[in-house]
Order: structure tokens, then sequence, then C-alpha cells
């Protein structure tokens, strides 16, 4: 199906924004309910810190800046736009001119095939999911390949671009993207496929069919009852917060000698409780579940983010490892992208308020664990360097403890082994096959103040793995 | 104020009444709040605890207005302070709740700080009046009172600006 252009409303730069641009990748097409990238380009007549706030209906990103006098500056960054596509930036010069402009991209009902040409060459609307872009003009962000569902490039274009898009790119190799390598030798086939995730069976050569979708990780609703799991009460911690006082004053109802001095008594303790009222309560919860392929080089994951009002301090910081906050159904995303790539994310302010997001990416594997299925028995390797934790093997539809690994120490499970119970009250994805499951250590990096629990599951791939369920 | 034996028992009365008062109607908003404090996406609404602590403050208020002369005014009028500031934690948590803004837990709190001396002093001054009349003018003062707050918590909080 053919869109015609004249659907695609990229509004040009309004009068009051004649310095500020948005250009938004894929043609401006995104798919609804994911994040996109577009790139804001301006230039300031003054060097300093320019405060960009790029705002669409399912979230807003803030960030800062730093322009040259001058010289262009163009910044690539995540952008939530709502049903209808629209996006604003709004820009705060050094010099304190505020400069904006408004884009209104397409929204697709489904991912975007998309093919890299070289020579700047580019689509005539093809059709509705599909779009060919130049390699500049691949993303800079994890955001830019949510609304894609397959990429086709030849190798060539791997050196056209640059780091930025080449770390985004291997985000989207590690993270299973569906890739077609045009004219690839299998030597570079090969040596990308091991670097990707998934067994690398979503790389594919020219003309090979890409098998359809990963297993798909969990989504929000799966995640809830493992964090709730590890939930204290905080309505518990706060009437425990909240029982010496009565208690004082009926200890004190029975001194013999009250005076006047009583009267101090209720502002010092409202001072101390509005001054101890958080403790007890968590400010930050995460539960992160990862999932990678024996053998991968990186394991992809999805994180529940829970946030309350309990602190009453500053944002939350979150580093780039920690992924990307995708959209909340109802509520906008408000974030900060800081220079290091880094996140902050405002707090609630109420006590107890709490508001949940998920955040999703991918993180090389901490340990390179090896995972072999043989005649009534598994046999586990660890390859690494470092020492792994001890893991359960999920096998058979049993439960085995597996001992923490030494570098270079192996051991075997048989089927009449001793069992255990699982760690986790439920797994929070259907049938995972053999597969072995650790605790994920946290992010290098993370603010203190987030308590955070991580599950990796290593699935063994099935014999003839055509991509698992869809 | 009397120290020690007997006296000492009837210095601290009110003092102690004002302690057990003060739980006595401090506890279940306690409970109340606490019920309230669901966590969830929103701040929980505790606009209505709010106003039926007022009301039930002023209600104590007028209701104790008889006792403020006793042992002296002083001491009773500042008991009657005390059973007025005593669930003042209570409303640290629903500051901190972010249901009730602060200047309005404030301007609340101070108005009924000064309506408790001013109220007193009124009832000392109508103890001036000749028998018959002074419990005439007692009986109409806490009458009015008491039927202007059983109206309901809803015109207490509205002229408290709430």
């Amino acid at each position: 199906m053919h869109w015609p252009p004249s659907l695609l409303i990229l509004l040009p730069a309004l009068a009051a924004g004649q310095g500020i641009e948005i250009e938004p990748l894929w043609e401006g097409r995104f798919v609804a309910g994911e994040p996109t990238e577009v790139e804001v380009r301006l230039t300031s007549p003054q060097g300093g810190d320019v405060r960009l706030r790029l705002s669409g209906a399912a979230g807003s990103v803030e960030h800062l800046a730093i322009a040259e006098a001058g010289r262009p500056l163009a910044v690539a960054l995540p952008a939530y736009p709502g049903p209808n596509g629209s996006l604003r930036v709004a820009a705060r010069l050094p010099d304190g001119t505020e400069l904006t402009d408004e884009a209104r991209l397409l929204t697709l009902p489904e991912r975007l095939s998309a093919s890299v040409g070289i020579g700047g060459s580019q689509s005539e609307f093809p059709g509705q999911g599909s779009t060919m872009v130049a390699p500049e003009a691949l993303p800079r962000t994890a955001a830019g390949y949510r609304p894609l569902g397959a990429l086709s490039l030849p190798p060539v274009a791997l050196a056209q671009i640059d780091p930025a898009q080449t770390r985004a790119l291997g985000a989207y190799f590690a993270g299973c993207g569906r890739i077609e390598l045009l004219d690839a030798t299998p030597e570079l086939l090969a040596r990308i496929r091991a670097a990707a995730g998934c067994g690398g069976r979503f790389v594919q050569g020219t003309g090979s069919p890409i098998p359809g979708s990963p297993y798909p990780l969990p989504a929000s609703q799966g995640l809830e009852p493992l964090l709730a799991a590890g939930e204290a009460s905080p309505i518990r911690a706060l009437a425990l917060l909240l029982l010496p006082y009565p208690l004082l004053l009926l200890g004190l109802s029975r001194v013999r000698h009250l005076g006047p001095w009583l009267l101090l008594l209720p502002p010092a303790a409202t001072l101390a409780y509005a001054a101890a009222l958080p403790l007890g309560t968590v400010p930050a919860q995460a539960l992160t579940w990862a999932e990678a392929e024996a053998g991968d080089p990186s394991l992809r994951f999805v994180t529940l983010l829970r946030l309350s009002g309990a602190d009453g301090g500053g944002p939350l910081h979150l580093p780039q490892e920690a992924g990307l906050p995708l959209p909340r159904a109802g509520v906008p995303t408000r974030l900060h992208l800081d220079a290091d790539g880094g996140l902050s994310l405002p707090l609630p302010e109420g006590l107890l308020e709490r508001q949940d997001h998920r955040l999703a990416g991918t993180r090389p594997l901490p340990w390179p664990l090896r995972l072999e299925l043989a005649e009534g028995l598994v046999r586990i390797g660890n390859g690494g360097s470092g020492p792994s934790p001890g893991a359960w093997l999920l096998w058979r539809g049993r439960v085995y403890p597996v001992p923490a690994l030494a570098p270079g120490m192996r051991h075997a499970v048989h089927a009449g082994d001793p069992t255990s119970d699982l760690p986790l009250q439920r797994l929070p994805v259907p049938d995972p096959g053999t597969a072995l499951l650790l605790p994920l250590p946290p992010p290098a990096g993370l603010d203190e103040r987030l308590r955070w629990t991580g599950w990796l599951l290593i699935r063994l791939p099935a014999p003839a793995a055509s991509g698992g369920p869809v | 104020m009397s120290t020690g034996g007997r006296g000492g028992e009837v210095g601290a009365g009110p003092w102690r009444a004002a302690l057990l008062g003060g739980l006595l109607y401090g506890l279940p908003f306690g409970v109340w709040l606490l019920a309230g404090l669901e966590p969830g996406p929103s701040v929980p609404d505790l606009l209505p605890a709010h106003r039926a602590l007022l009301w039930s403050q002023a209600l104590a208020l007028v209701l104790l207005l008889p006792a403020v002369a006793f042992p002296s005014w002083s001491q009773g009028t500042l008991a009657l302070v005390l059973l007025q500031a005593l669930p003042w934690p209570l409303l640290a948590l629903l500051y901190r709740a972010g249901s009730v803004p602060l200047e309005g837990i404030l301007s609340a709190q101070a108005l009924l700080l000064l309506a408790a001396p001013s109220l007193a002093g009124v009832w000392h001054l109508l103890g001036r009046i000749a028998v018959p009349w002074q419990l005439v003018a007692r009986a109409a003062l806490q009458g009015a009172l008491l039927l202007g707050l059983l109206a309901g918590p809803g015109p207490l909080a509205g002229g408290l600006g709430l």
C-alpha cells in the first residue's frame, strides 16, 4: 500500500523558530506506543549552554547541550510522540532567546522495514511500512531503532557511520534486531552473528529469510508480582513510625507532675515526623528480567521501575545501561537526558504516590556461560574470566541447583540429581525450555536510592530454532 | 499551680484530661489517614479526613469551654490549646502525602489556636455578668457555636478557607 506524500506532514520551521528545526528519522514515520528519535538542529549566535525540551503527547525529554558560537548544533534525542504524532521542541539559547519548532510524524500500525542506501538515495514512499535512508541518517540512540522491524544494509555502510550510530546499531544487533546484510561475505556474516543476540539467527545474508521475532520479554504485568513480592508494606512502616507518639501520650498521662511544658510536645513531634516520615519507605525499586541465549555476548532486558514520593529528594539518576524508558499508557513520561547518555527521572511528590516506568535495553553478558544438552545431562561451563554466581537449571520441568563456577570450571547436571525450589514465586515467561536462571547484578553507576533486583535467563536454543514464539 | 500531694494531682488534672482527650479523638483520625494512604499513581484524597479533624478540634474546643477555669484560667486555657495541638503529627503525615497544601494546614491550625484563648477570654468575660444572665449568655454562646459546628465540617472548612 502506498501512502501519498501529502499524508506525511512535516511542518516546516515556524516563523517563531527560524533558527531551529526537528529532523525526524525514517522519513517521519514511527510506531504508535513506541519512542523514536529526532535530530534537533539549531545555530546559536553565542556559545554556551542550550536548554532543549522535546515534547510529545506520550512524554517529554529535556537535555542540556553545549553550543559553539555560530556553529550548527545537531542533537539526537529520544522522542515520545502521541497517537497524533505531533512533537514540539523548545530551545533556550545562551543569550536567552527562545526558539521553537513543531513536526508531525506519521503513525504506522506496524513496525517499519528500512534499507540503507549508499549515495544519498531516498525512497519514494514505496510502501507504508518501508523506507530507504542514507547511512548518515541511521539512529544515534536506541530509541531510533524502536520503530524498526527489519533493517537491510550493505556492510560498506558500517564504515560510514559515526561512533554514536555504531553504538546504537550495536544495541540493535544485541537486542536481536532483524538485519539483512547485503552481499556480505560468509566470514563477515559469521563475525556479526557472533556479536549479535539470539545466537545471531536474526542476522541473515542477502535473500535469506529472517525469522519472525525473538522470545518476547515479559510485559509490566508479568513483572509486577515479582516486584511486589520483595516490597515491604509502606503502610505498616508508617504505622510503626507513628505508633510511639500515642504511646508516649499514654505514658505521660500517668505521670504525676504535668504542666505547660507539655505544649512543646506536639510541635516537636510534628517536626520530627515531618523530617522522619520517608523512613521505612523505598523511593525507587526496580526489577529487571533479562534474557540471552547460550553463547550470546549480550543480554536484552526489560525493567519495571517503580518510583515513589517517599524520598522528597532530587530526581533519580540512571546510567545509560539502565535502558530506555518506554511510553506509559495514559501517563506522559518525563525525563532528562544527561550529557553522559544517562537519564534523570523526577520522583513523585506525594508520600506513597507511585509511578511505574518500563525500561528496555541491552547489556554485555556478565558471564559467558556455556550450556550444552547431552544424553541425559546438561553441561554448564564458565568460559569467562570471573566466577559466575550460583544458578538454577530449568530442565524438563524441574529445577536443579547449579553451584557458583570459577573461570574455566564445568558442572554437569543429571536427570536424577536432587532438585530445588525456584527462587521466584513464578517465572514471568511461559515455557522457558532448558535454561539457566541467575541473579543479575545491577549496572554500574546506579543511584544508591534505587533498590534493584535482577534475574537473567540464559536459554538453550531449540535444535532447529526458528525464532521461538512470536 | 500546686505541686505535690493532692494539690499536684489537681494541677495535673487539665493536662491529663487534654492528653487523654487528644488520644481519644486523634487515634481514629490516625487510623483513617493510614487507611487512606494506599500507594497508587495519584495523590490520595485525604481532604475529607482533614476537614473532619478540624471539625473535631473545633468541637472539642466548644464542648470544653466550661472547663477553662479549672484549676485556673491560664492553665485551663493552655490545656485547651494542648488538646488542639496534640494531633499535629498527623498533619505532618497529611502534608507529606501531598493531599493538603501546607498553607491550608497552617492557616487552619493558626485560626484554631487563636480561637482557643479568644473564646476562653469571652467565656471569662461572660462570667462577670450577674448570675442568672451569666448562665444565659454562656449557654447562648456555646449553643451558637455548637449550631455552627453541627451544620457540618463543610461550612467550617469553608470558613477556614479549605
